[in-house]
């Protein structure tokens, strides 16, 4: 095998390898653990540049064995997959820091950073994957590999809503596997590729490739908490706080778009899709789900639940940028891919913060908070500023290529819905940076622990910190080689190529 | 030499913004701050230039323009002015750091605003000069200054989402964010008017252009004194700026825009006026000037659009209103925190009580004053307006009569010695104040010195000067009437008229009411009611449906545990053996 071969590997295995040696270790090895998983995670980070820059020169990364006759798994690094590994791979760094602060003296720690690892590991797989089969392995083992995080605190409510959780997730699996094989007996092994391969299919079978693409979708839709399938999510947000921000920035939300994006550019492709009729729909469901979380989120009085609403409506901006289509607005929803995960992260990142260190969980305790964790909360307002779209942030760059990509496809009606979307997260979130920095702070915090000499521990503080930055950076240098929205851009350069 | 002036200007406020986060109590820094301005004046004395900035925003376009330099350089000047005056100002503040975290931030946007060239890259300054200005806004945390810093963001956040949607669909008719192309691409645009109309009322919200002007006389009296004075003095016309941005001005008349212009303008104009006259606070009487003002500039705008070919000569009246309103306004709200201070000796009063009358005279006109040279290209942009002449010719002068009957009422608000006065007469705020208030007259003259302005606006025919004086003329005679009569009326009347009042912001106060309103009943419905109901409906499932379905199957299954299923399903087995083995 040569190394073009191996990278693909390496890059699933730079977390593979870690996790599983965690398990074998003792819950007390916490020096060895710590070191496994940052060693894993930076090795992945490298490996993922190295990746980068390889394909950005047009290199083949690419591994494929037969697992039964006609059934091959297969990774391959294409610019999507790419866009997707290395958000993963950064945010992965980032949480792994986060987590070892946060979880700091408590219990099951093995048990978490193994899951964590294997969590990331199933989240890599599915972003390099080649064909909808190894897809389906990998996004099969997501869901089983965070259920142990989102229960992982063992009180009733997490109980339940990882039950909840497994529901979802279990049937939206049922739903995929029996869709994919369907298609396959169709069409035969479906292999992704830019422009999709079903456009020389017989017209007799459109019929049934619509009802696949909505069982897909469906499928799909569950993890990426398309409504009325969001159910799990807002309930999922009794996990730890590194989970919930690995789970609403990259891995399992995210996961679900992608795999929209994947079916509906690299399976259907984007102009089949539209031919078949199928992309009005689905546009339809994300604006919904966009109007829907935005308006729960308004009334939710728990800060990490209003969190959770509010991922609900931004994840389909990237289902309605995908929906459109168009090259505009599929830039727009495929750099919304990044740009959403990293303006989340931080918000996640802050809200752990506050409930960690000040015991800070509800809106209202929010009061003055800015005064007592400037840093936190000075990301946390970017963040924000980030999610209503104001610029220079990442999410005024993902909202601008969703309208003139609405408008290009004469899909006007999408500028009243990202407005109307920007001014309820203006609603929902500017009374919260009000509270934090204009309000004055309580006598006492609802649960104060004051860790160190900054205003948490530097674990804890930094993480948010450096995606704040990136959420400005992302946005400010959006016209930058290598920025998201230029790969974005190349991306769509392929998909929509001749 | 001058892209690093421009990049120095644009990069120095948000440095020093970071600086007081870390070391507030430097005084070193309170210098530096003070002259935070200083490269936005130098870069209005280079020539035009422009730079491509593609890694910047969307494709960034930065640069000086002939007009953007007018802008430029009174936004700096007004800038300097008040970062010496507020570093006076607010000495003795405990929170002075935050003020002067947001005044920065705030400063970095507006001058940004000058020098951007496209579309994002004037959206981003413009929102940072926005939200920023929130912090100046409720400054002081009184209950007022939150209820006008809430307006203030409503209204902000709207404008936003206007000029958003604005800029989308411009960017798809023309292809392009650089203003130069996106004008003039616009003028053959089918969707142009309601482009247009988007971009308008957004930058409508900013130049308080009735109905939109809500926000502005609830912020003006809410924010610290340089704050007010910068706001109406310089950020106010970013709004303007933006208007002559996306205008295709002197290319083509825009009958629907140019008549809404002239209307709304004419109407803010007088409306403003009015209501500004029953105010109590100087500021707010101030604020209502400035909308009343804006509605002037307003009208100009509306004149460029009826008939494109005078458009050269309306565009250099605008910037002459631009200098003369920027100057005025801002020594006007100066004064306002001069006023009340306790005067060392009577000179001194009777000094500052001739500054203020000055530059509130200049407001209304006054020959020699810059507004007397803004009066007078106000009449040569609006001559020849088709339907509009005879309208005009009588509500002109009578916007004269009206915007000297409301400087009158500043002026009787703050005369100086008529309160006691608090706090010292610091040079800080006096050196600032003086020079605004020396410029409102040295204005005038460096106006008729240079090419640009039309040299008929600043000659003084005496002609001119009786058609300039007699509408002050008018109004003192008409203050003065009313101070008399006043005087004599029985005191019971005095107070039902003063309890006549109109609240600061007027139409905005039952709006707001109304959304607040709603935003309980939304809240009942959606976060008390539809959790009722979802509950329900689980508790039904749980309780009723599910059990059901559990019985059902439970049946089903049960039904099949005998034998004889068991004893079927062996022969159907053998049968279907039988029968491949036959095959």
């Amino acid at each position: 095998m040569t190394f073009q071969q191996w990278l693909p590997l390496l890059v699933v295995a730079s977390s593979l390898i870690p996790g599983s040696i965690i398990f074998v270790l003792g819950e007390q090895q916490i020096k060895l653990r710590t070191a496994l998983n940052l060693a894993g995670a930076v090795v992945k980070v490298l490996l993922v540049a190295i990746m980068l820059w390889g394909v950005s020169l047009d290199q083949e990364y690419q591994v494929r064995y037969g697992l039964v006759e006609g059934l091959d798994f297969a990774l391959h690094a294409d610019a999507l997959s790419l866009l997707f590994v290395s958000l993963a791979a950064v945010l992965w760094l980032l949480t792994t820091i986060y987590a070892i602060g946060y979880l700091e003296d408590s219990p099951h720690r093995r048990r978490f950073f193994g899951f964590f690892s294997l969590c990331v590991t199933a989240t890599t797989g599915l972003a390099l994957a080649g064909n909808l089969l190894t897809f389906l392995i990998f996004y099969e083992m997501l869901t089983l590999t965070t259920y142990p995080l989102v229960i992982h605190r063992g009180t009733p409510d997490s109980l339940r809503a990882g039950r909840l959780y497994l529901l979802f997730a279990l049937t939206g699996g049922a739903i995929l596997l029996l869709a994919v094989v369907w298609l396959q007996t169709l069409v035969g092994p479906v292999e992704f590729s830019a422009t999709g391969i079903l456009s020389e299919t017989d017209p007799a079978l459109y019929g049934s490739l619509r009802v696949i693409f909505a069982m897909l979708i469906a499928g799909f839709g569950v993890k990426a908490a398309l409504v009325p399938l969001h159910g799990w999510l807002p309930q999922a947000m009794v996990a730890p706080a590194p989970v919930s921000a690995l789970l609403h920035a990259v891995a399992v939300v995210k996961a679900g778009a992608f795999g929209i994006v994947r079916i509906v550019y690299d399976v259907y492709g984007a102009e089949f899709c539209g031919q078949l009729g199928v992309t009005i729909p689905l546009a339809l469901v994300a604006a919904l789900t966009i109007l829907y979380g935005s308006m729960r989120a308004l009334y939710q009085d728990d800060l990490k639940r209003r969190l959770a609403f509010s991922t609900v409506s931004q994840v389909s901006y990237i289902m309605l940028g995908t929906a459109i289509a168009g090259p505009l607005a599929t830039t727009g929803g495929i750099v919304h891919l990044v740009h959403q995960g990293v303006m989340k992260i931080t918000l996640f990142f802050a809200a752990g913060n506050l409930a960690e260190t000040l015991g800070v969980k509800k809106v209202d305790q929010m009061r003055g908070s800015g005064r007592r964790m400037p840093v936190t909360m000075a990301a946390f307002t970017v963040a924000a500023l980030g999610m209503i779209g104001i610029p220079p942030t990442a999410g005024f760059v993902s909202k601008w290529y969703l309208g003139i990509g609405a408008a290009q496809a004469d899909q006007w009606w999408v500028i009243g819905v990202l407005v109307a979307s920007s001014v309820l997260n203006a609603i929902y979130f500017l009374p919260l940076i009000y509270a934090a920095w204009f309000a004055s702070p309580p006598d006492a915090w609802p649960d104060e622990r004051p860790r160190g000499r900054f205003e948490t521990s530097p674990a804890l503080l930094f993480p948010p910190l450096i995606t704040a930055v990136l959420t400005l950076l992302l946005g400010v240098f959006a016209g930058f080689p290598f920025s998201p929205l230029e790969w974005a851009k190349l991306i769509v350069l392929q998909e929509y190529a001749p | 030499m001058n892209q690093i002036l421009l990049w120095t200007m644009l990069v120095l406020p948000l440095l020093l913004a970071a600086l007081v986060v870390t070391r507030a109590d430097s005084p070193i820094l309170a210098r530096l701050i003070a002259w935070a301005a200083f490269p936005a004046v130098l870069l209005a004395l280079v020539p035009p230039f422009q730079i491509e900035v593609p890694w910047l925003l969307l494709d960034s376009r930065l640069g000086v323009d002939a007009m953007g330099r007018v802008f430029l350089g009174v936004t700096g000047a007004l800038w300097l002015a008040a970062g010496w005056y507020a570093n006076a100002y607010l000495a003795n503040d405990a929170r002075r750091h935050v003020f002067q975290f947001f005044f920065l931030l705030t400063m970095a946007g507006n001058l940004g605003v000058t020098v951007a060239q496209d579309g994002a890259s004037f959206l981003t300054f413009f929102t940072l000069m926005s939200l920023a200005a929130y912090g100046l806004i409720v400054h002081d945390h009184r209950a007022a200054s939150n209820r006008a810093g809430r307006v203030y963001l409503m209204m902000t956040i709207g404008g936003e989402m206007l000029l958003f949607m604005g800029l989308v669909m411009a960017f798809h008719e023309t292809g392009t964010l650089v203003f130069s192309d996106l004008s003039t691409k616009l003028a053959l645009s089918p969707l142009r008017d309601i482009v247009l109309g988007l971009l308008l009322a957004g930058f409508g919200v900013k130049l308080g252009v009735m109905p939109l002007h809500g926000w502005l006389p609830m912020a003006h009296p809410a924010a610290p004194t340089p704050a007010s004075a910068v706001l109406s003095g310089a950020m106010i016309k970013t709004g303007l700026l933006g208007c002559l941005r996306v205008l295709p001005l002197g290319m083509i008349a825009l009958p629907t825009w140019s008549d809404t212009c002239l209307f709304l303008g004419l109407l803010t104009c007088l409306l403003a006026a009015l209501i500004g006259m029953t105010q109590r606070n100087p500021k707010a009487v101030l604020a209502y000037s400035s909308v009343s003002q804006m509605g002037l500039v307003t009208v100009c705008l509306g004149a460029a659009l009826v008939k494109p070919q005078a458009w050269p000569v309306i565009g250099s009246a605008l910037m002459v209103w631009v200098v003369h309103h920027g100057v005025a306004k801002a020594a006007l709200f100066f004064g306002v925190g001069i006023a009340g201070t306790r005067m060392p000796t009577t000179a001194a009063r009777y000094l500052i009580t001739a500054g203020l009358v000055l530059a509130a005279l200049s407001l209304a006109g006054l020959p020699g004053t810059m507004g007397f040279a803004a009066k007078t290209a106000l009449k040569y942009s609006t001559a020849n307006l088709e339907s509009w002449n005879d309208m005009l010719a009588w509500l002109l002068p009578l916007t004269s009569v009206t915007t000297t009957l409301l400087v009158s009422r500043y002026l009787w608000l703050v005369w100086p010695g008529r309160h006691a006065g608090h706090g010292r007469l610091s040079p800080g705020m006096v050196i600032p104040w003086g020079g605004l208030s020396m410029t409102v007259v040295a204005g005038f003259f460096v106006m008729r010195w240079q090419t640009l302005v039309n040299p008929a606006w600043t000659t003084l025919a005496p002609s001119d000067l009786w058609i300039a004086a007699w509408p002050i003329l008018i109004a003192v005679a008409l203050a003065g009437t009313v101070i008399l009569v006043a005087r004599t009326l029985p005191t019971n009347l005095t107070a039902m008229l003063a309890a006549f009042r109109i609240p600061e912001g007027d139409l905005v106060i039952p709006l707001i009411a109304t959304i607040y309103r709603l935003r309980r009943r939304g809240y009942r419905v959606t976060a008390v009611q539809l959790p009722q109901r979802s509950r329900r409906l689980q508790h039904a499932l749980e309780e009723t449906v599910v059990p059901r379905l559990v019985q059902w199957l439970d049946r089903m299954t049960r039904s099949l545990e005998n034998d004889l299923t068991a004893g079927l399903l062996l022969v159907l087995l053998a049968v279907a053996m039988l029968l491949i083995s036959m095959t």
